[in-house]
């Protein structure tokens, strides 16, 4: 079955930041979420895909066509969009809707039409006429009209408010049906991705942290409240990103949680009062500030 | 049948249990009866908005716990009457034992406290329930 | 590298979407394009200068402002990555652009140098000034071609304006030139078109200037890393 994106050792250098050696592959069908702070590569990786940056090493496969070469083939299938992206601002929505369906012969008027009444857009106004929000509304309603086979999202939700935001992950539901189609989008929004991604790839500083399916990945995170002391032993305890003490408490969130874990802590003296499982922000925000904090 | 269950991202619980436990109470109150046709796990992660891993697992743990059985190509259908209640209240005591545990070991109880805790409880049961006879009677 | 553009039909498409999102602005210029040319053939040396003046001006401001509009402003405005997004290789916008800019100079430009040369062949002026003006209308495309190459091959728009004014002001001094070379001197008042060997040089640097600029540009678009 091949995969709708294969990477395999992509590498891309900038002046003051630079991609490292990323693999990563999304199954058709399937959703992938991005999860990473500003500036850790997930935009970059996302026009990696899109042919609008050329990487300088490694092997980019999308829909089983290689770019850059087949990157007209490519982006007939592929819906992209992103924060930096603009419409133009002195024609309406109507004539951009026009043009895409003079390209695409995928274009759907009807759901185009559902769309436009569901983000609540007038298709005579002008794009320079519309609000933020608005206009992110706008890109995704020219991207979800043609039914592309691979959709990605940059932010897609970011800046929206929790109406808006509703309104988009209601239409990436609507893909979800269809076990052609996959997604792969990056947000802050944890809660977007946790809710709807089936798998998550954690990116920061240019590299890969990880790249799970969801529900392993939540599983393997726990916050785990212990009464004990904070020794050193506890304090190297393998996966443990955070530990925090309070007396009589102490803290821990681990990565590596499985059947061990609690055994392990029990045998170092620590008694354990309570084992939470982590949210998606929890975990990003952790693992960002716990580097080197166990 | 509605493929919409009442799914919220915000509660604590994990969503797949949510939806495990909805699934549940489905069958426990008779709504989808033994036999009834589950919605296809992608009906039910685009009605409901959440990811299609998820509602596999569900699923999986409704299968496991026996509430509901997969048939090849076919999807997945409420299980027979007597082998669901079983296991769902299989489930249920599991539940209960492991939070029963979970208490006693935050009072500090042994195991043979707890065994013996356990045992004056059912008594007071069953000395409560006049229909049930006990030949013996432990002192408290 | 492939040099030919892969898709006829999105490079066409292209062009048309340009010409959509001009059209207002470019109305206007061409309506005082034409007026001035009106002032031109009003006979009166005044008036001709003036209109002549206008003509330069505007013919010079139409291009820059085509250039702008359509290649710096879709970066900045930042709709370069929705053009990059469409199944389309880098080589087919440049194609696009190119031809779109050239079309939207080039009807102006032969309205007036046309509507300039009829002037002079239909009435009482001296014909030998068809070569000067042939000279100098082709300095103007070839100043015209070399500014939208740099903007489309460059993506500093510092560089891109830098470029812009540098050229304009060579189109002075370039006047200054040709209407003292001798093989046009000569003949400027008279009645004779003459081809002569040094003017068809000058025209053939033009056009040599307009085919390396294009050239040139392509090469260095291909090799772009990032289209953003």
């Amino acid at each position: 079955m091949i995969p709708a994106i294969a990477l395999r050792g992509v590498r891309k250098h900038y002046d003051d930041f630079a991609l490292h050696d990323i693999g990563l592959a999304l199954p058709v069908g399937q959703v992938m979420g991005l999860v990473g702070v500003n500036g850790a590569g997930k935009s970059t990786l996302l026009r990696v895909l899109m042919g609008l940056v050329r990487a300088d090493g490694g092997t980019v496969e999308v829909l089983g066509l290689r770019l850059p070469q087949e990157q007209v083939a490519v982006k007939r299938d592929i819906g992209y969009a992103s924060d930096d992206m603009r419409l133009y601002r002195a024609q309406p929505l109507r004539w951009h809707m026009d043009f895409i369906r003079s390209i695409y012969p995928g274009w759907d008027e009807a759901y185009a039409q559902v769309l436009l009444k569901r983000f609540d857009l007038r298709p005579q106004q002008v794009l320079g006429g519309f609000s933020h929000g608005q206009r992110v509304k706008a890109l995704l309603l020219l991207i979800f009209a043609r039914h592309p086979r691979l959709l990605l999202l940059d932010e897609p939700t970011t800046g929206l408010d929790p109406v808006a935001r509703g309104e988009v992950l209601d239409a990436l539901a609507d893909v979800l049906r269809d076990e052609e189609r996959s997604i792969l989008f990056s947000s802050h929004n944890t809660a977007d991705i946790e809710q709807v991604a089936d798998s998550v790839t954690f990116l920061h500083d240019g590299r890969l942290l990880a790249s799970r399916d969801k529900e392993s990945f939540l599983d393997g995170w726990r916050r785990i409240l212990c009464r004990g002391e904070r020794t050193e032993a506890v304090r190297r305890l393998p996966g443990l990103v955070s530990v925090r003490g309070s007396a009589p408490l102490v803290e821990l969130k681990t990565g590596a949680f499985d059947a061990s874990t609690v055994p392990a802590l029990q045998a170092l003296g620590l008694c354990v009062e309570s084992v939470e499982p982590m949210s998606l922000e929890d975990i990003f925000v952790t693992t960002v500030r716990g580097e080197g904090n166990a | 049948m509605g493929t919409d269950l009442l799914l919220s991202p915000h509660s604590i619980t994990p969503m797949y249990v949510q939806i495990v436990e909805q699934v549940v109470a489905k069958v426990m109150s008779g709504t989808w009866k033994p036999g009834t046709p589950l919605p296809s796990i992608r009906e039910l992660a685009a009605g409901s908005r959440v990811s299609v891993i998820t509602v596999k697992r569900a699923y999986l743990e409704l299968e496991r716990a026996g509430v509901i059985v997969t048939r090849q190509g076919k999807g997945s259908f409420v299980a027979d009457a007597l082998d669901a209640t079983q296991a769902l209240a299989e489930g249920e005591f599991q539940t209960q034992m492991q939070g029963l545990l979970d208490a006693a070991r935050k009072l500090g109880l042994g195991r043979r406290q707890v065994v013996e805790r356990v045992g004056q409880a059912f008594d007071r049961l069953t000395d409560a329930s006049p229909t049930h006879t006990n030949p013996e009677r432990r002192k408290p | 590298m492939n040099w030919l553009a892969s898709d006829i039909t999105m490079v066409r498409r292209l062009i048309v979407k340009d010409w959509q999102v001009y059209q207002k602005q470019l109305a206007g210029y061409v309506a005082g394009l034409l007026l001035a040319l009106g002032l031109v053939g009003m006979g009166t040396p005044l008036l001709s200068a003036a209109g002549a003046l206008i003509l330069l001006v505007l013919l010079i401001v139409v291009g820059s402002y085509a250039i702008q509009s359509s290649v710096m402003a879709e970066r900045k405005l930042q709709t370069q990555p929705f053009v990059m997004s469409l199944p389309v290789t880098p080589m087919d916008v440049f194609w696009a652009k190119l031809l779109a800019n050239l079309v939207i100079y080039l009807v102006p430009f032969l309205l007036v140098v046309g509507g300039l040369l009829a002037l002079i062949l239909t009435t009482p002026r001296p014909d030998g000034a068809v070569p000067w003006v042939v000279l100098v209308a082709m300095f103007l495309l070839a100043n015209f071609c070399v500014s939208l190459c740099v903007a489309i091959a460059v993506d500093s728009e510092g560089w891109n304006v830098f470029a812009m004014l540098a050229l304009m002001t060579l189109v002075g001094p370039f006047i200054w030139w040709v209407s003292r070379l001798d093989a046009i001197a000569r003949h400027l008042r008279t009645d004779q078109i003459v081809w002569s060997t040094p003017v068809l040089g000058v025209l053939a640097g033009e056009l040599a200037v307009i085919v390396t600029a294009i050239l040139a540009a392509g090469w260095v678009h291909a090799r772009k890393p990032s289209f953003l």
